[in-house]
């Protein structure tokens, strides 16, 4: 589970942890919210370990996943959640800022999946669930760059998918709108607001929602759906890039 | 590790990975037709056989791979270089 110190990956730690899973906690600069996340897994009753490491880095990724292998065995599902942004109109945006949220976001997530893939190959059954975001479907002003990983990430997920159907092996994207999360926090008031009135249930979401969602893709009763999109926005995107009306 | 040894590993690989029997895997088997290997059992299979002969070799000279002789060829090829 890659960025699961806090906001979203930490509640999908903790649904995982409470459902029986070994989890290990991914974070790149959160050493202290990663051992609250390791505190609250251990509250639920279930087991963790930290792993540090930035999952844009394949050597990174190489060693992640050795430590992790190393502490529970081989890795049978994987969650890419780890996630950046940078904001900025495009005309304003820098090249470093661009780079980065695709690196984190897009690059992250493949390094990932294909040092799984490995394992799950052999033993002929893996769950690859990704978290991507409404902006990556109906795309989002002043964040060309993470619209652009979150929307390359659902190419990434599909075409894995068909990659690794015939080894028992699901690829999915749950595509949150806007949660209620630290990541949200970055962005203006305003903005917020509007966000939430875009969703027919005019609010946002809550990082449970998110997790209960991911949960149901890793678990034996999602064992025919892949290369799916699920989208968990209280309504905001409805399968579709068409225009969304904000609730009035 | 000689070209015997190489073979035998190949033929082990080869019945657990594409779930053929060990007899069908013959120096002039091809991968795709005769032991019906599709693209993902290749790179399964190439990934195997450098874990079990303890050599790297890059994917794309797995993909000039035609047949089991072929097979043996590239890996002797890279153990040599890798002792040289």
């Amino acid at each position: 589970m890659t960025g699961a110190s806090r906001g979203v990956g930490r509640a999908v730690a903790l649904a995982l942890a409470a459902r029986g899973h070994l989890v290990a906690v991914g974070y790149r600069s959160g050493g202290a919210e990663a051992q609250e996340t390791l505190d609250l897994i251990d509250r639920v009753g279930g087991t963790g370990v930290a792993v540090e490491g930035d999952v844009g880095l394949g050597e990174d990724v190489d060693g992640i996943f050795t430590a992790v292998e190393a502490t529970f065995g081989p890795v049978e599902i994987l969650v890419n959640n780890a996630g950046v942004i940078r904001d900025g109109l495009a005309l304003q945006l820098s090249e470093a800022d661009w780079s980065q949220v695709l690196r984190t976001n897009l690059d992250g997530p493949f390094l990932c999946a294909r040092r799984a893939l490995r394992g799950m190959l052999r033993r002929r059954w893996g769950r690859i669930v990704n978290v991507g975001s409404v902006a990556g479907v109906l795309g989002s002003a002043g964040q060309v760059n993470y619209a652009s990983a979150k929307a390359g990430l659902l190419g990434m997920s599909r075409s894995l998918a068909r990659e690794v159907a015939s080894r028992n092996i699901t690829v999915n994207t749950v595509v949150p709108g806007p949660i209620r999360t630290e990541i949200l926090s970055e962005l203006p008031t305003e903005r917020v607001r509007e966000l939430s009135r875009m969703s027919p249930m005019n609010r946002m979401g809550t990082s449970d929602e998110v997790a209960e969602a991911v949960a149901f893709l890793i678990s034996d009763s999602s064992g025919f759906i892949t290369g799916a999109t699920l989208p968990v926005d209280g309504g905001m995107s409805m399968g579709g890039s068409s225009a969304t009306t904000p609730a009035s | 590790m000689n070209r015997d040894d190489i073979f035998k590993a190949t033929v082990e690989a080869c019945s657990e990975i594409l779930g053929v029997s060990e007899d069908t895997v013959t120096h002039d088997a091809v991968l795709r037709d005769d032991l019906d290997a599709d693209s993902l059992d290749l790179a399964e299979l190439a990934m195997a056989l450098e874990d079990r002969i303890g050599v790297s070799v890059p994917e794309q000279d797995f993909k000039q791979v035609a047949t089991v002789s072929d097979t043996l060829d590239l890996l002797e090829q890279h153990l040599a270089a890798a002792r040289s």
